[in-house]
């Protein structure tokens, strides 16, 4: 009997390592995933948090004009207010529409949610609340009277290639999706 | 370890999907991108066509969703999947399924618009199918697609279509090279955009922006909210089984490394060429350039193709990813090179009958009067105008929704606006055609080789056409003119003939403006009516001269004809006409059974114009070409 039972161990016995290591590497990868999904969720509740404000929409704390060399030596950019919006971006926008708040509104929250493209998504999931939120801002920019130029908005926010190249990147995770619920604007005029 | 692997094959055999509250108020239109589309681009053709739709329809909520249709296998997956949708079939519905999946928890109204670019109709073709396969009531779905290689559009549905689309016509030259079935015919003329002619946002969007917001809402405007399957959610999803998880994780493996070996072609194929010249390199590779932007030169072999050009445009494809239009081209090209084999639903947009001579119509004035009722009208061709011939004005008409149903017809008209007086000679009734291509016929018929108009049988009119109203300028935004019936009608409701007015009246009767939608009412009255008694019409100018034209709407091709009328029903008529468009009417209410309204936010008002719509319904495929 022991002899057979040896004879058996020996055929099993690299098949159950095997399968030890593969079920080791299955429970850290799981635990790395679930630490993963854990960031995520916070991930994606902060970008559907996100809200511009109406100091934001009347300038109280407009940023200066920054270096443009340091402004798009990275993906980010210069936020000094960090409002969400780039600097150059927001102070464009405020050039563009001086005397019309609703329209600034719109276009400041659009802004915003184009760099979040840019800085916010790691996944489907975070991709997926960003563009929900972007299309939350599209129906916004539908609520103002003034027609807003938002590929011009979406030009101006990937400016460079750095960016061009981090936004391309980042719509690998692209998947269907709908609008984010709400009103649409952060700012009510 | 065997009960790890139960619990993995368990939860990968279980559905499990966030259900959507589903109800009836409010629409959503779905975007399904096309075959290796930039992923940006589908984002922003999703996004364009909310701005350009907007946030409501009908004073409803108007919803719009990406439903992604994703790349796999670094293209080569979709090449094959095109190839194959070529044959009116499909390799798996793996992707359709994924589309249904995400949109599933996104949808939460009853009326849903699938809106497909390019190899994306395919799939909205597919969608439609599943989902009224499996329960989802026809009048609450639609699709709209834009730059289709395929042949046909589910559910009877419009589409556009550039003739300067050059990854369509190249699709189209490949059909016709193997014997394969074409695409549905280009039915607009398109110039700026991209340098192919194809994409959605620099194209189609740019250049026929009010005519897709256009065919979008007349789309809209015929869905209904009817329950269906009581899921919870707004359509029964498909089984998440174990075969959808295994591709899942296949795709999931093989996606990266697909595009790693892609990624380092395209560095290698960068370096020696610009993407651009690879481009022109694989337009050369399909045909010639110059043929393919030749409009006449549709439905002809333009070129030679390269033997293995495919193969070799498979591989250009696949070096440059990143290349949104090179993509397109590619795919569409590949595919193109399949033979497709008969279409199951390609008679419902089957490609029209060309050339056609012209008629002499009848040009008599006739004895004015107007009869409600049942009776049987006699074209007055025998009699001799009395005012001077019009010039004759030759003008095509494709028919709705799919490039021809209704076949092309030319005629003329005068511009008598005297009343025809309903006879009872016996004339012998038409059977009501069953298919398109009976009506096709039926009309080209009428066009080609009739000097006098077809008999027909009237069952109602109204046909005092005097005086123009129901103008665009006239009428609320959003708003369509209707022609209320009452009850008491009894009959076959064959067709439709009406008089209109506007500039490029072909092209717009072409796209399937000008239709109109018999509704059948409640017993209650024109409160709660929306349900139509067909939906499936194929408007057809059988006479015109000038900015005038008569239009008949037959009422044949769904699946609700022949419909017979319910005397105990309200019954109105819809005309969906679009901007430069405007009803020819009397300037009295001479049919006892109803008047002209308007249409909007599901209320009726009064017409604000004097002039009443002129309308003759028959009983017959024919209903005469003027008043």
């Amino acid at each position: 009997v022991k002899n057979s039972l040896l004879q058996v161990w020996r055929w099993v016995k690299w098949p159950l390592v095997v399968l030890a290591v593969a079920y080791g590497v299955l429970v850290v990868w799981r635990t790395l995933v679930l630490f993963d999904q854990d960031k995520t969720k916070e991930a994606v509740a902060a970008i559907h948090a996100a809200r511009i404000t109406l100091a934001d929409v009347n300038g109280d704390n407009l940023p200066p004009p920054p270096d443009p060399a340091e402004n798009d030596a990275t993906v980010e950019g210069v936020d000094k207010n960090n409002n969400g919006i780039r600097d150059d971006v927001e102070l464009a926008i405020f050039a563009k529409y001086p005397n019309d708040k609703k329209a600034r509104a719109a276009a400041l929250q659009y802004a915003m949610t184009e760099q979040m493209y840019l800085t916010k998504v790691t996944n489907t999931e975070t991709w997926k609340a960003v563009a929900e939120e972007n299309g939350r801002a599209g129906l916004c920019i539908l609520d103002s009277d003034t027609k807003i130029n938002w590929e011009e908005i979406q030009s101006q926010i990937n400016n460079t290639e750095l960016r061009q190249n981090r936004r391309t990147h980042n719509f690998e995770f692209i998947t269907s999706h709908g609008d984010a619920e709400g009103a649409p604007c952060d700012v009510t005029l | 370890m065997r009960r790890y692997a139960l619990i993995t094959l368990f939860t990968l055999a279980v559905p499990w999907l966030a259900q959507a509250q589903c109800v009836d108020n409010g629409y959503t239109v779905v975007f399904v991108n096309g075959i290796l589309n930039s992923r940006e681009k589908a984002e922003q053709s999703k996004f364009a066509l909310q701005q350009k739709l907007g946030k409501q329809f009908n004073g409803e909520s108007l919803f719009v969703r990406l439903g992604y249709n994703t790349t796999h296998l670094a293209g080569a997956g979709d090449l094959l999947q095109a190839a194959v949708q070529g044959f009116g079939t499909s390799v798996t519905n793996y992707d359709r399924d994924t589309i249904l999946l995400q949109i599933y928890p996104e949808l939460t109204t009853r009326k849903v618009l699938l809106v497909g670019h390019s190899q994306g109709t395919f799939y909205t073709n597919n969608l439609y199918d599943y989902l009224v396969t499996n329960g989802e009531p026809k009048n609450s779905i639609g699709v709209y697609n834009v730059a289709t290689p395929a042949n046909y559009v589910a559910g009877g549905g419009l589409y556009l279509t550039s003739e300067f689309d050059v990854m369509i016509k190249a699709y189209a030259d490949g059909a016709a090279k193997v014997g394969g079935v074409p695409p549905l015919r280009p039915n607009s003329t398109l110039y700026g955009g991209d340098s192919l002619g194809h994409s959605f946002v620099e194209t189609y969007m740019a250049e026929a922006s009010d005519r897709i917001v256009a065919d979008v809402s007349g789309g809209l405007s015929r869905l209904i909210a009817e329950n269906a399957t009581d899921t919870g959610g707004c359509f029964t999803p498909p089984a998440q089984g174990l075969g959808y998880n295994t591709q899942a994780v296949l795709f999931a493996v093989a996606d990266p490394v697909a595009v790693g070996i892609k990624t380092g072609s395209v560095a290698a194929y960068q370096g020696a060429v610009a993407v651009k010249d690879g481009v022109v390199w694989g337009l050369g590779a399909i045909g010639s350039a110059a043929q393919t932007l030749n409009p006449f030169a549709w439905g002809e072999p333009h070129t030679e193709n390269v033997p293995g050009s495919f193969t070799v445009v498979g591989s250009l494809y696949g070096s440059s990813l990143d290349e949104g239009d090179l993509h397109e081209l590619l795919g569409a090209s590949v595919a193109s090179a399949v033979p497709a084999k008969k279409p199951v639903q390609a008679q419902t947009q089957s490609q029209p009958k060309p050339v056609l001579t012209e008629q002499s119509s009848p040009t008599a004035e006739e004895p004015s009067g107007e009869v409600a009722g049942v009776g049987i009208e006699v074209p007055s061709s025998p009699v001799s105008p009395v005012v001077p011939p019009p010039n004759f004005v030759e003008l095509q008409s494709p028919g709705y929704g799919g490039g021809g149903g209704g076949g092309a017809a030319v005629a003329s008209i005068n511009d008598s606006e005297a009343d025809v007086v309903a006879t009872t000679t016996a004339t012998s009734t038409e059977a009501i055609a069953t298919t398109t291509d009976e009506v096709a016929s039926t009309t080209n018929e009428v066009a080609t080789s009739t000097p006098e108009v077809p008999a027909y049988t009237a069952l109602y009119s109204q046909t005092g056409a005097a005086v123009l109203g129901e103008t665009a300028g006239g009428r609320t935004a959003g708003s369509l003119a209707i022609q209320t019936l009452g009850t008491g009608l009894q009959g076959i409701a064959g067709s439709v003939l009406y008089k209109i007015h506007g500039s490029g009246l072909a092209d717009r009767i072409s796209q399937g403006l000008g239709e109109v939608i018999l509704f059948a009412c409640p017993t209650s009255g024109y409160s709660s009516c929306v349900t139509s008694a067909s939906s499936n019409f194929k408007p057809v100018i059988v006479a015109a001269a000038g900015d005038d034209a008569y239009v008949l709407v037959t009422f044949t091709g769904s699946d609700t004809n022949p419909y017979v009328f319910n005397p105990d029903l309200y019954y109105m008529l819809e005309f969906i006409t679009f901007e430069d468009m405007a009803l020819w009417g009397s300037a009295h209410d001479s049919y006892a059974g109803g008047e002209a309204r308007w249409v909007y936010d599901l209320g009726y008002t009064l017409d604000a114009q004097v002039a009443d719509n002129a309308f003759r319904i028959c009983s017959t495929t024919t209903c005469g070409d003027s008043f």
